[in-house]
């Protein structure tokens, strides 16, 4: 008896453990979970950075591939990624973009779908989260709650817009779980106005202590200015005096205080804190952050910065997808193209249409936009050794053409001759004897001309990777207003204000000179000025439609009159075969 | 809880036997009639008399045991009763009493095969008594020779499972697969059982420690596992200590060596020159890659082993070192093991203690990361020379190559890599019939990788980088602690055996990395991490990381046998894992298996008296099984970021949610069913079974794009989805009669499966089918295999070659059938064209003795599938990205000029036949007496021949399991033959 109760008493303890052995809740250790996420003001911030952190990749497009970027630039006249020899072909994506045959169901149009909406789930979490957060127990106030709410609405509708101006009926999603359909033209545009006006008054004006990286009423007034200045893509309706009234109230200070900055590069190097321009900037700062991938994008697959600029800091992750549009052909004609032909549509004196230098001779330490003609191994006179088709060659060369030259050229020291006459010709193209075929599929790993948005400082040089990231600029104020005088009739209040931004890339004893005047100044040429300006700044699709030509007008490998559906691009198949409240973007061929 | 459970779920059934039970008795009960007394005398079939053999009135308690003479005497015996007579290692019989009271018995050697006992998941049972399928491998049947993996030594052996493995690496780890594929996104290997540890480290134990491999098949099986048993269990027992009167000391050693049979055929210099230097440059030299890179192997195992055993305790323990010098120059492994397993009895039995203590160290130099040397070797330009004049490095100056002995020379990948297993296990038999046992184990797994990449790599030379060193470390700990308890109720006629347990187990993983660049010098390497200059930069970088799961279950497991005759298993098992989501953390897994011993019916018995039929068994279950998710942490949205951003005056890390949960994330579910026969036969020269199964494999987790917005992030990962296996599997053994001068067997085994996706969707979630394995960059052809609702796992989807056209572009054929050039071609065209996983699978098993000689040859086939030859396709183009080609670019190739596209010319047919191994022994004649006890030397081959059609490398070293089977991806490692000698000493 005494041992069979001894046996059921050992049992019922070892039961007894067993049972405490059953929690399984989990314990995390290097993430942290959402429901004890808020513990300090930091943990505020941390949520409320991180649309902001999108914003980047959204209204510019920050990266190179499969984004915002490409489908807003690549579609259009300036820039392409074309198929380098066996590379960047991606099942010939690019090429249908360029050549506006893309399907629904691309997959660089759905990565940007995405990401505009991941920013937009970024918002809405924040919002959800924060209004269900008592600000008094992280020591904040009310009052912060109600910035922040607006400042999180405001970001959210720069993401709506860039959702709008892509796919025309995007769906409005203000809830972290809500699962809505396409909503119309209409409501997207309404509920953008509305984010705007509600809450543009709530945040603070420029200059406000504390709010370099964050939203002034300039930037609200901004997203209002470009949804009234493309209504008539939007809703079919003109709102050109509505856009011009802001753009001038900008200028006149009445959404902050904003000038020009003196030189064209201030706005874009290390001292860009500084800029009196920038109505919004990313601040960026060595071993803290640096998104601005702008030149990894258009550097060199395969070949290190170092040798070119001495910064080791991307060596490893440059890739050379990007590219401008050739404008000309492999004998070194220019294309007849009222559009495209980027590097030649600048002035030969433009202080921006050179190689790009570090020069403290210069203005803002740098000039030259672009990295073009030869190249040197930095600061000296040393050519680089050719690369992949130009293996064995001394010489690397950008051409403004897009031809496969080497692969055409059977023998070395022929190659060796064409490049040697393109180093000593002083010219950014090669002269070749034979014209090649040149399209989406001829490009060189080492072919195109690479565009240098933002300064490349030396390895070693305290400005490296210091440059604030500049995301909205008076310029563009400038050149809406400028825009809204020319629909106007106000063709010499249009080159006026295009002038006071264009003088600045000059020289100043050819300032004078340079100025555009009225004469023969059409919309091509206000296109033109507008390339110029905002070269890669990832809203070229938009200023064409726009102006009614991103459809109909041909330039280098895109034909005339593209289908009129192609305006907007389709709502991603992945997208609708996911959420079938979706619809189908009409004209689409799904 | 685990009472709860039997009265819940298994109650019925428990109700319904004890019926029976109760019925049983009754029965013989009331038949008893008049009674008499019995004698005689039991004796083998060679006339020695059976000391203590049991002599039972069946029906009953009541029997004897025969004494010193074989004789034996019953009183009260019913004169229609029958007499049970019954031995260890002897087939029992039956014998009707009649009114005789003098019967002699003569009992026959039993089918050793059916005494085997076969572990089957927390306990063993013998080989007759199983009603599921289980495939039990003991070390006399075991592959002799080098393997790196001691899964290798039953490749071939368990009919349906598949093994694959890259012999000439021997760090590679490899795959196991049972009965083909289940799962998209979580794992489709075994569960690994070490001595009763769920999880243990296949790399934890040595050949020579291995006592055996069984391997539980069907769910009814495996479902005691609950969700970690859907793609099978595979169970190792090492060797004990056994009872003796003298220590046991064995020694057994091998080296071997292993030697190219195939290689890449790339061009060499001539051909080079000849055909590729109008784009590439002729640099002067004349340099095969790959010699430059490879080596003699030498590969060498010791292990020494010491055992013995008493009434009361046991142990054995043995030490084992390896060293292998792979066929690449500057790769090598070098491995230390010890193993301690002991079993002590104390308290006059009640109490037995017994465990294991285990430690493993290796040391591996394995290939460098950044580039594969194998490739590099098959790609470079072989006019390039190795060295420059200087005695330097000769560089390619493209960061896409790199000089293939510079990558062995100017690259250190080293591993330290601890393994430490212990485990205790408590056992109290309380009564004869009810014990219970406690057993905790650990094994910690510590993994210690420094590399360093010095400043005359491609990639540093080329960014002017002085040298990249990197050191990460990582340990897995995994806990397990375990409460058994076993009662058993046996008559001669009823056999019932109860399990009930409670399992814990927790893994954690936890490592550490940092990595920093520009180092003052070269030599440092990994050792003076802070002296690089990155760190300073801000370029340097590191990480940490830590996760945790835990599970727990509590299982319940009946076994009943009537009469040896009708044997019914039950198990049950509710478990319940961390890593599920809040609401799905719990499931319950059940089975049920029975099996009718054919031939102990009535109408099989003038078989089974003229011994063609002596065993014969049909078996049938249904079991449920479960598949663990991979990771932790899958169904919680937890925020993270690592982006700064600078706000409100200082910068911050930019957080939100890195996932969508999923608070329904759960495990998959397998459901199986199975029928299968084990037979005996023909004097037990002829023995095997055949199973028919189906795999259910439902809520399967894929990563869903997500529905976006209102979800952040683009994917959810979600239980959606099923995949359907089914299949059956046999083997066959014939064996002679031994004698003493001549031995012969034959084993013919082998499997049938066919897996198909049956639904990708659910009601919010829907696709109809899902595009796998990206084909390398390379002009990028796109994916190469399609999963569709409908169709077979592992198809190839691609385009159909129509041959070129006049200026070498490819040709395809479209939808319509009509011939196009490629350029025209669209998605549309696409079509299946071929299948990757090998419907059957084959081997048949050959071993002759003679004398002292021995000599087995084993033969490997798998029949019924394509291979997409990747090789041919990336290398064996003119247009190829890469300096160098295959010699076929400019022979079989040279009409195709267009860049590469992925499409049916590269699908080859992969049937093959291999002689795997061949090994010929010698035991050399030790006269009684000596110290030496047992000697053995013997040689063996692996991969003897091959014969195939397939043109790339060897179709066996080209993976078939997994969810992308089928593609000879591109890569340059050769193909080997191993050599073996061995010894085996027993003192």
């Amino acid at each position: 008896m005494k041992k069979i109760l001894h046996t059921i008493g050992a049992i019922f303890f070892m039961a007894l453990f067993c049972i405490s052995c059953t929690n399984l809740n989990e314990e995390v250790y290097s993430n942290i979970v959402g429901t004890n996420f808020y513990q300090t003001q930091k943990d505020v911030y941390s949520a409320l950075a991180l649309p902001y952190q999108r914003v980047a990749e959204v209204n510019t497009g920050d990266f190179f591939v499969h984004n915002t970027y490409t489908i807003n630039e690549i579609t259009a006249d300036l820039i392409s990624l074309p198929q380098k020899w066996i590379g960047w072909n991606e099942g010939g994506i690019y090429h249908r973009l360029h050549r506006h045959t893309w399907t629904p169901s691309e997959s660089t149009i759905y990565d940007a779908w995405c990401n505009v909406f991941k920013s937009i789930g970024f918002c809405n979490n924040a919002i959800n989260d924060l209004t269900n957060l008592d600000y008094s127990k992280v020591g904040l106030t009310d009052n912060d709650k109600k910035l922040h709410l607006a400042e999180l609405s405001v970001l959210r509708a720069l993401f709506q817009l860039r959702a709008f101006d892509f796919w025309g009926t995007p769906p409005i999603s203000t809830s972290v779980d809500k699962i809505v359909g396409t909503s119309s033209a209409q409501d997207n545009f309404d509920f953008i106005q509305k984010s705007i006006l509600d809450n543009i008054n709530t945040l603070p004006k420029a200059p406000a202590a504390n709010y370099d990286g964050r939203f002034t009423q300039g930037v609200a007034a901004v997203i209002l200015m470009r949804l009234y200045f493309n209504a008539h893509q939007y809703i079919g309706k003109d709102m050109f005096t509505e856009a011009g009234q802001i753009a001038q109230d900008i200028i006149n200070g009445k959404y902050g205080s904003y000038a020009l900055d003196a030189d064209w590069n201030t706005e874009f190097c290390a001292a860009n804190n500084l800029s009196t321009g920038l109505i919004f900037r990313i601040p960026q700062a060595k071993n803290q952050n640096f998104n601005n991938y702008f030149f990894i994008a258009y550097q060199v697959f395969s070949y290190t910065q170092a040798i070119w600029n001495s910064y080791t800091g991307y060596a490893s992750s440059a890739n050379c997808a990007l590219g401008l549009n050739p404008s000309r052909n492999s004998l070194g004609q220019i294309y007849p193209y009222n559009l495209g032909n980027a590097y030649e549509r600048f002035s030969d004196k433009d202080l921006r249409k050179r190689q790009h230098v570090i020069d403290a001779t210069q203005p803002n330490g740098y000039t030259g936009l672009f990295m073009v003609g030869p190249q040197y191994i930095y600061h000296t006179n040393q050519r680089l050794a050719g690369f992949i088709e130009w293996s064995g060659v001394s010489g690397v060369f950008f051409d403004d053409q897009c031809c496969t030259f080497a692969a055409s050229i059977p023998s070395l020291a022929d190659r060796q001759n064409l490049m040697d006459d393109a180093y000593t010709s002083g010219l950014t193209y090669y002269r070749y004897n034979q014209l090649l075929p040149s399209d989406n599929s001829t490009q060189e790993f080492s072919g195109g001309i690479r565009l240098c948005k933002t300064p490349i400082y030396p390895d070693g040089d305290p400005r490296v990777e210091a440059s604030g990231d500049p995301q909205i600029r008076l310029e563009e104020v400038y050149f809406t207003l400028a825009e809204c005088k020319f629909r106007a009739g106000d063709v010499q209040g249009c080159v006026d204000l295009i002038n006071q931004v264009r003088m600045r890339a000059f020289a100043p004893a050819d300032r004078a000179s340079e100025m555009l005047t009225t004469t023969g100044f059409d919309k091509y040429a206000l296109l033109h000025e507008w390339g110029c300006e905002f070269l890669g700044e990832g809203r070229r699709r938009t200023d064409l439609i726009r102006n009614d030509v991103f459809l109909s007008d041909a330039w280098w490998d895109k034909a005339a009159n593209s289908a009129p559906y192609r305006a907007f691009f389709p709502i991603p198949l992945q997208a609708i075969n996911s959420n079938p409240l979706l619809q189908k973007t009409p004209g689409y061929t799904y | 809880m685990i009472r709860v459970h039997l009265d819940t779920i298994t109650a019925d059934w428990l109700r319904l036997f004890f019926l029976f039970y109760f019925l049983a008795g009754t029965f013989f009960l009331v038949s008893a009639q008049n009674e008499i007394g019995v004698s005689g005398k039991v004796t083998e079939t060679d006339g020695q008399p059976v000391i203590g053999a049991s002599v039972m009135i069946q029906g009953s308690t009541k029997g004897t045991i025969t004494d010193v003479n074989g004789g034996y005497t019953l009183l009260h015996v019913p004169t229609n009763a029958t007499l049970h007579v019954s031995y260890i290692g002897m087939k029992p019989q039956n014998i009707t009493v009649g009114g005789k009271t003098t019967i002699n018995i003569t009992l026959a050697d039993e089918t050793v095969n059916l005494q085997e006992v076969v572990a089957v998941g927390y306990g063993s049972l013998k080989k007759k008594d199983l009603t599921s399928a289980i495939s039990n491998v003991g070390s006399k049947d075991f592959v002799q020779g080098a393997t790196n993996s001691v899964a290798e030594m039953i490749n071939g052996k368990v009919s349906g499972l598949s093994i694959s493995s890259n012999v000439a690496d021997p760090s590679s780890d490899v795959s196991l697969q049972i009965r083909g594929i289940g799962s998209m996104n979580a794992s489709n290997e075994p569960l690994v059982i070490i001595d009763g540890v769920p999880g243990a480290s296949l790399n934890s134990v040595s050949q020579q420690d291995i006592e055996s491999f069984s391997v539980l098949k069907d769910g009814a099986a495996a479902s005691i596992y609950g969700t970690r048993g859907a793609n099978g269990v595979i169970i190792i027992t090492t060797k004990q200590g056994t009872k003796s009167d003298k220590v046991h000391v064995g020694y057994d050693s091998y080296i071997s060596t292993q030697q190219i049979t195939k290689l890449p055929d790339v061009m060499q210099r001539d051909d080079f020159v000849k055909y590729r230097t109008t784009n590439q440059p002729d640099y002067g030299g004349n340099t095969n890659w790959f010699k430059e890179i490879s080596r003699p192997s030498f590969d060498q195992n010791q292990n020494l082993s010491i055992s013995n055993g008493s009434e009361n305790s046991s142990y054995r323990a043995s030490i084992t070192y390896r060293k292998t010098l792979a066929i690449t120059d500057n790769v090598d492994r070098e491995e230390y093991g010890g193993r301690i397993n002991f079993n002590n009895k104390i308290f006059d039995k009640r109490l037995e203690l017994s465990g294991s203590l285990s430690i493993r160290d290796i040391y591996s130099n394995a290939l460098p990361t950044t580039y594969n040397v194998w490739d590099q070797a098959a790609v470079n330009n072989p006019t390039m020379p190795v060295y420059n004049a200087d005695g330097s490095f000769f560089h390619t100056g493209s960061t896409f190559h790199d000089n293939p002995v510079g990558i062995i020379k100017n690259n250190i990948n080293y591993t330290e890599t601890k393994i430490e297993n212990y485990d205790l296990t408590l056992k109290w038999n309380i009564l004869k019939s009810l014990n219970s046992s406690v057993m905790y184990a650990q094994q910690i797994i510590d993994n210690d990788n420094s590399q360093y990449a010095n400043s005359q790599t491609e990639i540093n030379y080329e960014a002017g980088i002085n040298g990249v060193a990197t050191r990460a470390y990582s340990k897995n700990t995994l806990r397990e602690f375990e409460w058994n308890t076993n009662y058993e109720l046996s008559s001669t006629v009823h056999d019932l055996k109860l399990l009930a347990g409670y399992s814990y187990q927790d893994v954690e993983n936890t490592s550490f990395n940092v990595s920093n660049s520009n180092f003052p010098s070269d030599v440092l390497l990994y050792n003076n991490l802070g002296a690089g200059s990155y760190n300073s930069l801000g370029l340097a970088t590191m990480g940490s990381y830590k996760d945790l799961a835990k599970l727990v279950a509590m299982y319940g497991r009946a076994i009943y046998s009537y009469k040896d005759m009708l044997l019914l298993t039950a198990t049950i098992r509710h478990e319940g894992s961390t890593k599920y989501g809040i609401n799905s953390k719990w499931g319950t897994f059940k089975s049920l298996s029975a099996a009718w011993r054919i031939s102990q019916m009535e109408f099989m018995k003038e078989l089974v008296s003229k011994e063609i039929v002596e065993d014969l068994k049909l078996r049938g279950g249904y079991g449920e099984t479960g598949r663990d998710i991979n990771s932790p942490y899958q169904s919680l949205a937890t925020y993270g970021g690592t982006t700064k951003y600078y706000i409100n005056g200082g910068w911050v890390n930019a957080q939100g949610p890195t996932i969508n949960a999923n608070p329904n994330l759960s495990w998959e579910r397998a459901n199986h069913y199975g029928i299968g026969m084990d037979y005996t036969l023909l004097k037990s020269q002829l023995t095997g079974s055949i199973d028919w199964f189906i795999r259910d494999s439902k809520d399967l987790l894929y990563t869903y794009p997500a529905i976006q917005p209102p979800m952040i992030q683009n994917s959810i990962m979600l239980n959606v989805g099923s995949i359907r296996s089914k299949g059956f599997e046999w083997s066959v053994n014939w064996s002679n009669k031994p004698t003493s001068k001549f031995k012969y067997s034959v084993g013919f085994l082998g499997s049938y499966t066919k897996t198909i996706v049956e639904s990708l969707s659910n009601s919010l979630f829907s696709a109809t089918f899902t595009d796998l394995y990206s084909l390398p960059y390379t002009g990028t052809p796109g994916t190469a295999i399609r999963m569709q609702e409908g169709r077979e796992v592992g198809e190839f989807y691609g385009y159909r070659y129509a041959g070129v056209d006049a200026n070498g572009d490819w040709m395809i054929y479209n939808k319509a059938g009509v011939k196009i050039p490629e350029a025209q071609k669209s998605e549309d065209d696409k079509a299946y064209i071929g299948h990757g996983i090998p419907r059957w699978q084959l081997s048949m098993n050959h071993s002759f003795a003679y004398k002292n000689f021995d000599l087995s040859l084993q033969f490997k086939s798998c029949l019924d599938y394509n291979i997409l030859n990747a090789r041919d396709m990336y290398w064996g183009l003119q247009s190829t990205a890469e300096p160098n080609t295959l010699k076929i670019a400019y022979g079989k190739n040279k009409n195709i000029t267009g860049a590469i596209m992925y499409s049916d010319y590269f699908i080859e047919n992969g049937n093959y036949l291999k002689l795997d191994v061949v090994t010929l022994g010698y035991n050399l004649p030790i006269p009684k007496g000596k110290a030496i006890s047992s000697a053995r030397v013997y040689m063996s081959v692996n991969n003897v021949f091959t014969i195939t059609g397939y043109t790339g490398s060897d179709p066996a070293n080209v993976n078939i399991n997994g969810l992308t089977p089928g593609i000879e991806d591109v890569n340059g490692y050769p193909v080997v033959r191993t050599f073996t000698l061995g010894a085996k000493v027993n003192f």
